[in-house]
């Protein structure tokens, strides 16, 4: 029950703002279910646990929540940083504003999806939550609508995430099939997946739901854009929640897949991306893009670690989610006060910023330390531990070598945050000093970076409790700030020394160098997006015509065109008799009469070649041993006969002040002509091809046996239409009378 | 396929060319009489289906013993068939004379 209280709390205080449309006391409801929330997780929860309620069964889902160490993990993470998200908000949204409530609905709304998703039990429940999380986060990241970046960037990430994620469906419902189950905690006590076809596949697919959703190489490129939200929501989406996902999915599928092959792919990705992300940092001036190519490279870097995982599990990987999420929540909000102090995003222009702001100063320090991995921190403690891990892989050279090369570049970035901002410049002014509670959040989250990477041991204990088993090996080695002069406290230092080398050639070169065009990817997908919109309204116009005429004419081609492959590779089964002499009169006069309907250009003649064509139908009729339709057809024709000379008549006296008078091109009519002996063609092999004689069983033999015992008629014809399909007559009627008023209506209604 | 049926199918895919010829013109009547074509080989397709009727007779149960006869399901369908025919028929002529009273002219508005 913890659990649903946890994930509840939230919606309740956020469909509550919107329902009663409250505008005060929002901030404080919000943060009080926010730390219900947490509350509920720490006293109600524990773990192991398990509760479901049956939702769908046929279909395999359940509302079904586990609470284990990973779950609990990342809903504590998930759930403090949003206190502190909703704290930092009250001070970074404007004091009067009719969309602060809207902003504090979505965040509670945002945080209970990520609960769910973490706590969910159930396969595609995960899904579902997956997804909301995407559709929320849309909204919050062009939560200002009135911007053009704010659309643009919320369109980006949903279609990015959206589509990875159901292609992650795919490969959800491909793992469901392999297990006979969704449920997570049946899955997980079973054996890992064997390689299969089936067990790649699904592993591809859940791989790119993960790179779509956590920003990976090669689709990392919606991060930077999602930076038009709000700061509180980069703060939280970008760094603690959202982007996390995708790792927490890595770890939740780690005992079952990563015994596969291909599981080294993971790392690859991961390591590349951790590169990339690092590179890229460095080539924009843009201060929350600086911070969002960071976090794509410390992505990289935690989904790199799980790729390179052993077979027996990982350790201390908790600690390196602790780490980012603590250093990165913290920068981001420095980040939205200094934006807020000097209403522009261009670290270019910035500096001498400390008096105004010194908590979040020393905040952003601390943290930048940690980015760069500074002994004291918890930053150095993940690297070396990374180090340490990969120093035992056996392509250990390429792999320090990229985390050399992604590290000194996040020293650099470290350095040039912390004094480009802060250091007295002389462009530019002081600004304003803000307030103490603003910069509280961070410097307490910047505080615990520097706590924790001192007394390690203080978290450590707590995390180790939260293993998971075929996640985590059984005792992982104890962390601890000193541990002598070793191979990872050198290359550290080396790194240290590259990243201060890095930051003095970029300072000469004044940070002039841009994101290379090759890798900007978010312009080629916007292309994409523009392209695709033009190719639609091209097609529009070559095929969307006005004329009604010309519109069916192509639905015909499309037909004709369709039909024509299939019927011709179905056509060698048809047999042909010969055609007797016999019956040629009838073809030949029905021929005649129909061609003199379509060729004559006099309307009576027309008509008559018409009322030829209907007798001789029901010369068919008669055939065809069918007395009913023959007598039925003989006095309807003689009725139409009599309706359409009636009107016509009116037709030829009328005065036809405004008719063209102008015949179509002879080639109008070819193409015409074309056309419709094109449909005629495909309606003749349909039929050979559709009468073959296969029915051994008709459905009339039970009209014949029955309509003297059942019906107590013996004209089978009549029985099936007054008794057996009687309701069919009553439609048939009804038709009539139907075509009856709309006829007396057009008649009546005389205008003028 | 017996002969009666290639004969009947042929015609009824004749009717489909016509009709379609005609429904693609521009003046109302060529539409109509297009419309009343196609009607026609609608219901000559249907009563190919019920297969060739040659030594059988017409479904009208009778005592005199065991006999062969066609399928009646095509024929109520086609029945029923040309009552509504009918009736839309009807409809479109009195529609079309409406339109050409209001419009003072034959033929369909292109735009």
């Amino acid at each position: 029950m913890g659990i649903l209280i946890a994930i509840g709390l939230p919606v309740l205080a956020a469909l509550s703002i919107g329902v009663f449309r409250l505008k005060r006391w929002v901030f404080t409801l919000s943060f009080i279910s926010a730390l219900g929330s947490v509350a509920s997780l720490y006293t109600q929860v524990s773990l192991n646990q398990v509760y479901t309620r049956s939702w769908m069964p046929n279909m395999l889902i359940d509302l079904s929540f586990m609470a284990d160490g990973l779950s609990l993990f990342f809903g504590y993470v998930v759930s403090v940083m949003g206190c502190f998200i909703l704290f930092y908000a009250k001070h970074y949204l404007p004091k009067v504003s009719d969309s602060n409530p809207r902003f504090y609905a979505y965040i509670l709304l945002f945080m209970s999806a990520m609960l769910g998703t973490l706590f969910s039990n159930n396969l595609l429940l995960l899904f579902i939550f997956w997804e909301l999380t995407g559709v929320i986060s849309f909204l919050l990241i062009g939560f200002n609508t009135h911007t053009e970046k704010g659309r643009i960037g919320s369109r980006m990430a949903f279609i990015v995430t959206a589509t990875t994620g159901l292609i992650l469906l795919v490969g959800v419902l491909l793992l469901g099939i392999l297990y006979q189950t969704f449920d997570i905690s049946l899955i997980s006590r079973m054996p890992a997946l064997d390689n299969t076809v089936w067990s790649t596949l699904a592993f591809s697919f859940i791989l790119i739901g993960v790179i779509g959703k956590s920003a990976q190489f090669p689709l990392h490129f919606w991060l930077p854009n999602a930076m038009a939200a709000p700061t509180p929501v980069s703060a939280y989406l970008h760094s603690a929640a959202m982007v996390k996902l995708g790792v927490f999915l890595v770890a939740r599928c780690y005992p079952i897949l990563s015994s596969l092959d291909y599981w080294y792919v993971v790392g690859i990705i991961g390591l590349i991306t951790m590169v990339v992300g690092a590179v890229l940092a460095l080539l924009t001036y843009d201060l929350k893009g600086i911070l969002a190519y960071t976090t794509v490279s410390q992505l990289g870097y935690l989904i790199g670690f799980y790729g390179l995982g052993g077979s027996t599990g990982v350790e201390h990987d908790f600690f390196h989610i602790l780490n980012h999420v603590l250093y990165k929540g913290s920068l981001f909000m420095v980040a939205g006060i200094v934006i807020h102090a000097f209403h522009t995003q261009d670290i270019r222009k910035m500096g001498n910023a400390f008096s105004a702001m010194p908590l979040a100063a020393i905040a952003c320090v601390v943290s930048a330390a940690s980015m760069a991995g500074i002994p004291g921190t918890t930053g150095f403690l993940s690297k070396e531990l990374m180090l340490a891990h990969m120093l035992h892989h056996p392509n250990y050279p390429i792999l320090i070598g990229a985390l050399v090369v992604s590290a000194s570049c996040l020293v650099a970035t470290a350095f040039r945050l912390c004094l480009h901002i802060f250091l007295p410049s002389k462009t530019t002014k002081p600004v304003e000093s803000q307030s103490v509670f603003f910069q509280l959040p961070p410097f307490i989250l910047a505080m615990a970076t520097l706590i924790i990477g001192l007394f390690p041991k203080s978290v450590t204990h707590f995390l180790s409790q939260a293993s998971v088993a075929g996640l985590h090996i059984a005792n992982p080695h104890t962390v601890s700030l000193w541990h002598g002069i070793t191979p990872e406290l050198i290359i550290s230092l080396c790194i240290t020394l590259s990243g201060i080398i890095i930051y003095t050639v970029f300072q000469s070169f004044q940070w002039r160098a841009t994101v290379p065009g090759i890798l900007q990817l978010d312009a080629g997908f916007n292309r994409g997006i523009t392209g695709l919109s033009c190719l639609s309204k091209w097609l529009n116009r070559r095929f969307l015509v006005d004329s009604i005429r010309a519109h069916i004419s192509i639905v015909l081609v499309f037909f004709v065109a369709l039909m024509a492959p299939l019927l011709f590779a179905l056509s060698p089964s048809i047999q042909i008799s010969n055609i007797s002499i016999v019956y040629l009169p009838l073809l030949i006069i029905t021929g005649t009469a129909a061609i003199i309907v379509s060729m004559s250009k006099k309307w009576h003649v027309k008509l008559i070649a018409l009322s030829v064509v209907g007798l001789l139908v029901s010369f068919v009729f008669f055939l065809y041993r069918a007395p009913d339709l023959v007598l039925t057809q003989l006095l309807i024709e003689i009725v139409s006969l009599v309706l359409l000379l009636l009107f016509f008549k009116k037709f030829s006296t009328m005065k036809r002040k405004k008719d063209h008078a102008v015949h179509d091109r002879s080639g109008l009519s070819f193409l015409k002509a074309l056309v419709s002996i094109g449909v005629g063609g495909i309606v003749f092999v349909l039929i050979q091809v559709v009468n073959r004689p296969s029915a051994d069983n008709p459905i009339g033999q039970f009209f014949i046996e029955n309509t003297r015992p059942l019906a107590g008629g013996s004209n089978a014809v009549n029985t099936i239409l007054v008794d057996f399909r009687g309701f069919d007559t009553l439609g048939e009627i009804s038709v009539l009378f139907i075509a009856m008023v709309g006829v007396m209506g057009l008649l009546w209604n005389k205008r003028s | 396929m017996s002969d009666l049926n290639l004969i009947v199918s042929i015609i009824a895919s004749l009717f489909v060319s016509v009709g379609i010829y005609l429904v693609l013109h521009r003046s109302v009547i060529n539409i109509l009489m297009g419309l009343g074509l196609l009607t026609h080989a609608t219901n000559l397709l249907i009563l190919v289906m019920s297969g060739s009727p040659i030594g059988k007779s017409a479904p009208i149960v009778l005592d005199s013993g065991a006999q062969v006869y066609v399928d009646p399901l095509p024929q109520a369908l086609i029945l029923t068939a040309i009552v509504i025919g009918f009736g839309v028929t009807a409809f479109m002529v009195v529609f079309f004379y409406r339109l050409v009273k209001e419009n003072q002219r034959t033929e369909v508005n292109e735009s």
